[in-house]
């Protein structure tokens, strides 16, 4: 056997194909901002977090929220670049805490994520039926159902398109929120701009827990970043990066749209208009240019489209992954042969979508208090707890694994986010009636946060169902796609 | 079958990720592109030209390791990855090659069944439909008498599988040979070098349906 040498080339084939193909900072960070939906944050949540919470720090609450999730990413991303399966909650918990624990992870993920998704077809609704009422009158499940139709063809056949459309849709929705802000603060109230909302005695009120998780919710999205790492130009720095760059961008977009917002209709008066008027409190910023505000409305539909394309494919990945290692039943792996899109979890997603839009209209529940508040919330929720357990399955992980990372990479900042993002949890769990809003009930208060229970449990027994008759699967679990040919995949 | 109607792997894959007689993929691109540069490293595996080291591919005169259907007097100068291989200055895992070398492995094939006489056209279509059915039918055959014999089969069975179509092609055999097909995959987690380049051709496939 002979070792075949050769003078390298200055500059290889692969490197220069390898450089041709990778993704850059900006090109990884355009593919999230669709799924953050800016303009619904701003137009949507932070009007809900005023009206629901009855607080005017909403600024300092998404500064000390972006900080806390800056401090999250710097373990989470380090972690993704040395595990299969990036981008998935589940995978770090499997690999930081052990596989019972993983599966019940994915368990909670895949209820949560699917809350948030369904929950947003009646905010989508009822704002489409009150915005088109002068010229279409038809009620809002008419148009979820229409919403629903549209999401459930684009996420079987061309999901790569319409997430591109809608990023680029995205970027406008930030121009038009920095540009309603902006107009917001050069015509404040008697009381002049709002600075006061950045302090951090802001932070120290009743209401807090459910102030952290309606924040929380505005970055549900951010987290995507690492299933790009593979095709990152540098695998160590791009992710980071774009994951920053989100950050920042929409942090600044809701603090400046949330201190305007307060200084336009002036603290004392900020909750009332948000409660009366709800995104009418962001457009009415822009009432003397209406064809901004009409604009904005209009991209108001569209980033509500925007979050619940990105939320129905983050939910069908996820259950692509999880069947992909027969976490769940083997047949939400298979995938359109000319699309690549999971098209059973697709399928599996929108039919319960239609299920509970049904179940909702004949029931004759209010689509926005009981529908949106509860399952958007709840599903917040789930998503705040899978931040906080993979904060300490990112040290756990670390502690067994601290090859070629620094102390802060492993220990200092994911233990920070990790306790921050408890005492968030646990805040929010005490607070949750407040959370939500109108529509809460003390059974309901008790019973949302802790139906994550149920998932919990079924993950456990699941778990120790696959040790004990499927071996093969549970040991390959959280090993993503490299689990091909180990049997947990046939 | 003579021996002169065997088609290369990445050939004989190309036949199965595209319908010869329409010239349409029965795959997304990208996992055609995983599919063809995988079956050209398979290629230089199996006739002895590289190997696997840990978990990176490496030139190597092994020829004499090659199994006996894929031994070949012609120069390794000719096979188009080999010459890229060669001039890499360092060694890269299967997977940089996957993602390198997708888009270009998917040209050199088709250049190569062009000039072999097997393609034609600006939207390649098959010019002999028996040339193009044969592996599919070759492969079920085998798979259908459970007797799955040349290492050029296996390994493009496993290939099928891993970027998808075999489920399309091959679903809907008898029990007994599914379940022989099964066995064959299994069995070749005892070839680290095989199991790897398969595995990580998933990956790549199954990453693509992430990233969308």
């Amino acid at each position: 056997v002979t070792t075949v040498t050769s003078r390298p080339a200055e500059v290889s084939a692969v490197q220069a194909a390898l450089r041709r193909n990778s993704l850059g900072v900006f090109a990884v960070a355009y593919s999230l901002f669709g799924a953050t939906g800016p303009l619904l944050v701003s137009a949507g949540l932070i009007t809900t977090f005023f009206a629901v919470t009855g607080l005017v720090g909403a600024p300092i609450f998404f500064l000390v929220v972006s900080a806390v999730l800056a401090l999250f990413a710097v373990g989470y991303v380090a972690m993704a670049r040395r595990i299969q399966n990036a981008g998935a909650f589940y995978a770090f918990v499997r690999w930081g805490l052990g596989r019972p624990a993983g599966v019940s992870a994915a368990m909670v993920a895949v209820m949560a994520y699917n809350m948030l998704q369904v929950a947003l077809y009646g905010l989508f609704g009822s704002l489409v039926a009150s915005t088109l009422d002068p010229y279409v009158s038809a009620p809002w499940w008419a148009w979820a159902l229409a919403g629903w139709a549209l999401v459930a063809g684009l996420g079987l056949v061309a999901a790569k398109l319409s997430a591109r459309v809608l990023a680029a849709l995205s970027i406008v929705e930030i121009a038009v929120c920095l540009a309603i802000g902006s107009v917001g603060l050069a015509h404040p109230a008697a009381s002049g701009l709002a600075v006061g909302t950045l302090a951090f005695g802001n932070l120290v009120k009743p209401g807090l827990g459910a102030a952290a998780v309606t924040v929380v919710l505005g970055y549900v999205g951010f987290e995507g970043a690492p299933i790009y790492g593979e095709e990152a130009r540098n695998p160590r720095r791009t992710v980071l990066l774009a994951t920053y760059a989100v950050l920042a961008t929409v942090t600044v977009v809701y603090v400046l749209g949330s201190v305007a917002m307060v200084s336009f209709h002036g603290p004392d008066q900020i909750v009332t208009v948000a409660a009366g008027q709800g995104p009418g409190a962001f457009f009415g910023m822009a009432s003397a240019l209406p064809w901004l505000a009409n604009v904005g409305q209009v991209l108001l539909i569209t980033s509500m489209f925007a979050a619940l394309l990105a939320f129905h494919n983050n939910a069908g990945r996820y259950a692509y992954s999880l069947g992909r290692e027969s976490v769940l039943p083997a047949v939400f792996r298979r995938t359109g042969a000319r699309t690549g899109a999971p098209w059973v979890a697709s399928l599996a997603q929108s039919g319960l979508g239609l299920v509970v839009i049904i179940t909702v209209a004949v029931l004759g529940l209010d689509p926005v208090v009981q529908f949106f508040f509860l399952g958007g919330t709840t599903g917040g929720f789930g998503i705040l707890v899978l931040l906080a357990v993979t904060s300490v399955a990112v040290v756990a992980y670390f502690a067994r694994n601290p090859q070629m990372e620094s102390a802060w990479t492993r220990v200092v900042a994911p233990s920070v986010a990790g306790l921050l993002l408890i005492g968030m949890v646990v805040l929010a769990v005490a607070n949750f009636s407040t959370l939500l809003g109108p529509g809460a009930t003390p059974m309901l208060a008790i019973g949302l946060p802790a139906s994550f229970l149920v998932p919990v449990a079924l993950g456990l027994a699941r778990a120790a169902y696959l040790r004990a008759r499927r071996p093969d699967v549970y040991a390959v679990i959280g090993m993503g796609h490299t689990a091909v040919l180990a049997g947990g995949q046939r | 079958v003579t021996v002169a109607a065997w088609l290369d792997l990445a050939d004989d894959l190309y036949f199965l990720v595209y319908d010869g007689v329409r010239g349409n993929p029965r795959l997304h691109q990208r996992a055609v592109n995983f599919g063809l540069a995988s079956a050209l490293i398979a290629e230089l595996l199996l006739s002895g030209w590289a190997t696997m080291d840990g978990g990176c591919l490496t030139a190597l005169d092994a020829r004499s390791r090659a199994p006996d259907d894929f031994r070949t007097a012609q120069p390794p100068s000719l096979h188009p990855l080999w010459r890229s291989l060669v001039g890499e200055p360092w060694r890269l895992p299967v997977r940089t090659w996957l993602d390198a070398y997708g888009a270009q492995a998917h040209t050199v094939v088709t250049e190569r069944l062009v000039a072999g006489g097997h393609l034609r056209g600006r939207r390649p279509v098959a010019v002999n439909m028996n040339t193009a059915g044969w592996p599919v039918a070759r492969v079920r055959g085998a798979l259908g008498r459970c007797c799955l014999e040349r290492w050029h089969d296996v390994v493009l069975l496993a290939l099928a599988e891993a970027v998808g179509v075999g489920a399309l092609l091959l679903d809907d055999l008898e029990p007994a040979a599914l379940a022989y097909r099964e066995l064959v995959l299994h069995e070749l987690v005892r070839y680290p070098h095989f199991s790897e380049l398969i595995s990580q051709t998933a990956a790549a496939v199954g990453g693509a349906v992430l990233t969308g």
